[in-house]
């Protein structure tokens, strides 16, 4: 069986005929075109790999870290205002901080209807108190007028002073046993009473936080912590507190280390 | 049997081709001399196995390309670079048969089919040199490679080893038994 074509005597290429055939830039452009796109590439794919991996975690991170971010983020701002209207006096910084506070925060509060008497006219004229939340609720071109007026009482607020701090059980900061912590409520003075506040703690499904309205820690809080059944930081930030007179006040934020025994 | 200049090259001349090498690596536009150097060698071993032409340049092309391409691949072991471009150019002929895209060739002159006539102690005819094409068509592959390299081509065995990657013993013993074997198969048919 054969396996080769066998030539005889086949006409020989000289060197300098075949040097004419050289061509080193078309190999050259060949080569160039012939290397795969950077998307195909090793690094390519490594760097998008491990960006995307990065992205998740980070995701992830943020997610569980920003309840707990929330919460120090409150704390500082209150300690800066209080900082703020002891040391400096300056109450206009002061309207400015709670007037951005106060648009979120403000809880609802029962509207007043007042029926006044025009003393020039005698009729009757019914108006509308316009710093309740709730019209805040029902009209947003109600609410510019409700900031505005919001700002215009809290000019001079009412610096809570340390003295009057928030507690549990008489505890304002630290260790506080397990047995007052569930069974106490936000006292702030005689004339405060707390009309909302967060709480933000470890359950056995991660950080929660959770609004309250009222100054009671409510009963889920207490069983989700006494299931947990470990010693942990509480804190309890956004602490707003109304006088005698209606008037709102941001509180100290407060951080209780829960003791079980 | 003469030895061939561009192979067997001085110290001074592998190293001054191993800074070409070293250059082409970073930009393979300094391939360029190795290019140069070595087109028509590998040419030539590409056209004798083929029969086109044209296709024997498009595959000495495709070696120097495969080569600039693999070169942050290669190692120097203390041989010639031709010899590996030569390991590119026979992967590539291989290629080029089995796509069939050409047929193995083997060329031969008059002068090359009566010297093995002699070799053999048989009288230089018309009969016998049809024979001897005969016998060649019908040798195996490998037994092939090595007739067409050593008494073809003219390479020494330090040069067939390294392009067929054995020792230099290992290519003299394969040759000589090459050449048994068409001395056989030529024997056989004359009687």
């Amino acid at each position: 069986m054969k396996h080769f074509k066998v030539n005889l005597d086949r006409k020989k290429l000289t060197s300098e005929y075949i040097e004419s055939k050289q061509n080193f830039d078309s190999v050259l452009t060949k080569v160039n075109m012939s290397k795969p796109g950077f998307w195909k590439s090793a690094w390519f794919y490594g760097t998008i790999g491990l960006s995307g991996v990065a992205a998740i975690i980070g995701y992830n991170f943020s997610q569980s870290e920003n309840n707990l971010n929330e919460a120090i983020i409150t704390q500082k701002n209150s300690i800066q205002h209080a900082v703020t209207s002891t040391e400096t006096g300056n109450e206009v910084l002061i309207a400015q901080h709670v007037k951005t506070e106060e648009v979120y925060v403000v809880p609802p509060v029962e509207k007043k209807d007042k029926q006044t008497t025009d003393k020039k006219t005698g009729s009757p004229v019914k108006t509308v108190a316009a710093d309740t939340p709730s019209d805040v609720r029902n009209n947003a071109s109600e609410r510019v007028v409700l900031k505005e007026k919001v700002v215009e009482k809290m000019d001079a607020p009412k610096v809570v002073s340390r003295s009057s701090m928030p507690s549990i059980s008489g505890v304002y900061s630290g260790d506080i046993q397990w047995e007052n912590f569930k069974q106490g409520e936000i006292f702030v003075a005689e004339d405060l009473s707390v009309k909302q506040f967060s709480i933000q703690y470890t359950s056995r499904l991660g950080d929660r936080t959770i609004s309250v309205e009222g100054s009671k820690i409510p009963q889920d809080v207490v069983s989700d912590l006494e299931k947990l059944g470990l010693n942990q930081t509480v804190f309890i930030t956004n602490v707003i507190a109304k006088n005698d007179n209606g008037d709102l006040m941001r509180c100290y934020s407060m951080d209780l280390n829960l003791k079980f025994k | 049997m003469s030895v061939n200049p561009l192979y067997h090259q001085t110290n001074s001349r592998m190293m001054e081709e191993l800074d070409w090498i070293q250059r082409a690596k970073a930009d393979p536009a300094h391939f360029a001399p190795l290019y140069k150097k070595y087109h028509e060698q590998i040419f030539r071993y590409v056209y004798q196995r083929m029969d086109d032409e044209e296709m024997a340049f498009d595959v000495t092309s495709q070696v120097f390309m495969k080569a600039i391409k693999n070169l942050h691949k290669y190692e120097f072991r203390g041989v010639p670079f031709v010899s590996w471009l030569y390991r590119i150019a026979k992967s590539e002929l291989y290629q080029a048969f089995r796509d069939n895209k050409a047929d193995r060739m083997v060329n031969i002159d008059t002068v090359q089919v009566t010297g093995f006539i002699e070799e053999f102690e048989h009288d230089e005819n018309e009969e016998n040199r049809e024979r001897l094409l005969l016998c060649l068509s019908k040798m195996k592959e490998e037994d092939m490679q090595l007739l067409e390299l050593r008494f073809f081509e003219k390479r020494s065995f330090k040069e067939i080893g390294e392009i067929l990657e054995i020792t230099e013993n290992n290519a003299k013993v394969k040759s000589f038994r090459a050449l048994e074997k068409l001395k056989k198969l030529f024997i056989n048919k004359n009687e």
